[in-house]
């Protein structure tokens, strides 16, 4: 199978996620007002109830509750309302077991959550939008789940092949099935219509330095992929099986001990996450 | 899942039906002297666990270390010491020495610091929380018996302190340490 007819063989964003890119659209438009918001969510019932649940969440620190999803997105802001959907839509598509990658059920929707907040974190450093960098860090690796969909079966030989050569996973993937997930994954999201800025860094998560464009994202992204296996979050047989790219470290001039504070946070937060939604310690496939 | 459930004839044991397992998270740790407890950490990847058993007082404890050093945030090593090699083993063995643990008579196994492939020690952050620990257990005279160590994958280690034996798990299947003999 070639990567135009894998393309052709996935289906359109799920209905939840199609929200995704609408709503980046309408945060980079000056004119949005909280109404265009309101319109967008509360065309889902059980969205809306999830955003004003966790709007209320003791992270906002809220004094009195609101019921109204306009009341409650003026409260939060644009952007942690944006991070509020993209957490409940996104993480429904990243929400499932990936039997070739040894990856349970809720073992990538942890690692995508972690890597969003990373992106968040390095995002407050470096400038950049962190609504832009909050979904890269949510969907980079959807390119898996295409994978695991087609060529589950022929892990082994991907695994035995990183083992054998001393490559990484990504290398293996290029030589075993001829292109890999990163690519993968990037293409697909082109195809649904994310911006540049989202499916460039994506592209190159593994090799920040080759992008032509979107070069900070795409450091961003490479550098929070190690963050997030820090704080052991990395699932899924030789999770480890990659390289860091040093350069990706100087381009975003950020020292050693913020990287370990980082993974520090990343931890941190994503304890609040998963106390706010309700999820309690989840029971890893390794047990 | 733990011995004890293949005794008499494939019927669960009394200890097994109330057993309880305690989890322990990403710098965090728990120490226990209840023989129905199983101790156990998921996805050590760069982190390192520290395991230990006192075969004579059926008492123990299970560490799961985050990074190598608490001078990166004293504010942190205060709030959660658990998190650094340094200050996680100093209350580690606090809290063995207070349900009478003899160090001198610990089992210790160590499982963790897996690493990136390529050998940048900026960020082999597994390979530093190795040499953290080691330094640390050296400096105490205190004997590993097992090593874990390194590789490309998490692992997820489950301490019966019934028995002291140490059942690992990782994506390439389980395996099990009896840290008594």
């Amino acid at each position: 199978m070639n990567q135009e007819t894998l393309l052709e063989s996935v289906k359109s964003l799920p209905p939840a996620a199609q929200i995704l890119p609408k709503l980046l659209t309408l945060l980079r438009n000056p004119d949005t007002s909280s109404y265009h918001i309101v319109d967008l969510i509360s065309f889902d019932p059980s969205l809306t109830a999830q955003v004003l649940k966790l709007s209320n969440s003791a992270y906002y620190g809220v004094a009195t509750p609101s019921y109204d999803l306009d009341e409650a997105i003026n409260r939060i802001g644009f952007g942690e309302t944006f991070k509020l959907v993209a957490v409940i839509c996104g993480g429904k598509l990243v929400d499932q077991p990936l039997s070739g990658f040894c990856i349970d059920k809720g073992q990538l929707w942890e690692h995508s959550v972690a890597c969003a907040i990373a992106m968040e974190l390095l995002a407050q450093k470096s400038g950049e939008d962190t609504s832009v960098c909050y979904t890269i860090g949510l969907l980079h690796a959807i390119g898996k789940i295409v994978f695991n969909e087609h060529f589950a079966d022929r892990y082994e030989e991907v695994f035995a092949c990183v083992e054998k050569e001393g490559i990484s996973l990504l290398e293996s993937e290029n030589r075993i099935l001829g292109f890999n997930h990163a690519h993968i994954g990037a293409a697909l999201l082109k195809k649904w219509n994310f911006s540049e800025n989202i499916y460039v860094p994506i592209e190159f998560q593994y090799t920040p330095m080759k992008a032509e464009s979107h070069l900070q994202l795409s450091c961003m992204i490479h550098l929070t992929y190690w963050i997030v296996a820090g704080v052991g979050l990395n699932f899924g047989k030789d999770a480890w099986a990659f390289n860091v790219d040093s350069k990706a470290f100087e381009q975003l001039e950020i020292t050693e001990d913020q990287l370990h504070l980082h993974i520090i946070d990343v931890h941190k937060r994503l304890g609040e996450i998963k106390s706010d939604l309700g999820i309690a310690q989840k029971v890893h496939s390794i047990n | 899942m733990v011995d004890t459930f293949k005794t008499l004839g494939g019927a669960p044991s009394i200890g097994s039906v109330f057993s309880q397992r305690i989890v322990v998270g990403v710098g965090d740790m728990a120490i226990s002297n209840s023989s129905n407890a199983i101790l156990s950490t998921y996805a050590l990847g760069s982190c390192v666990g520290v395991i230990a058993y006192d075969p004579l007082l059926i008492a123990g404890g299970l560490l799961h270390i985050m990074l190598p050093d608490s001078r990166l945030s004293a504010e942190k090593a205060i709030a959660q010491p658990s998190m650094f090699a340094d200050t996680g083993l100093r209350a580690f063995f606090n809290g063995l020495q207070g349900l009478k643990c003899d160090l001198r008579r610990l089992r210790i196994m160590l499982a963790g610091g897996a690493s990136v492939m390529n050998r940048n020690d900026m960020f082999n952050i597994g390979a530093r929380n190795i040499k953290a620990v080691k330094q640390i257990l050296y400096q105490e005279g205190l004997r590993v018996i097992r090593k874990e160590l390194g590789g490309l994958n998490n692992r997820t280690v489950h301490l019966n302190m019934s028995n002291g034996v140490v059942d690992m798990k990782t994506p390439d299947g389980l395996q099990n340490f009896p840290l008594v003999k």
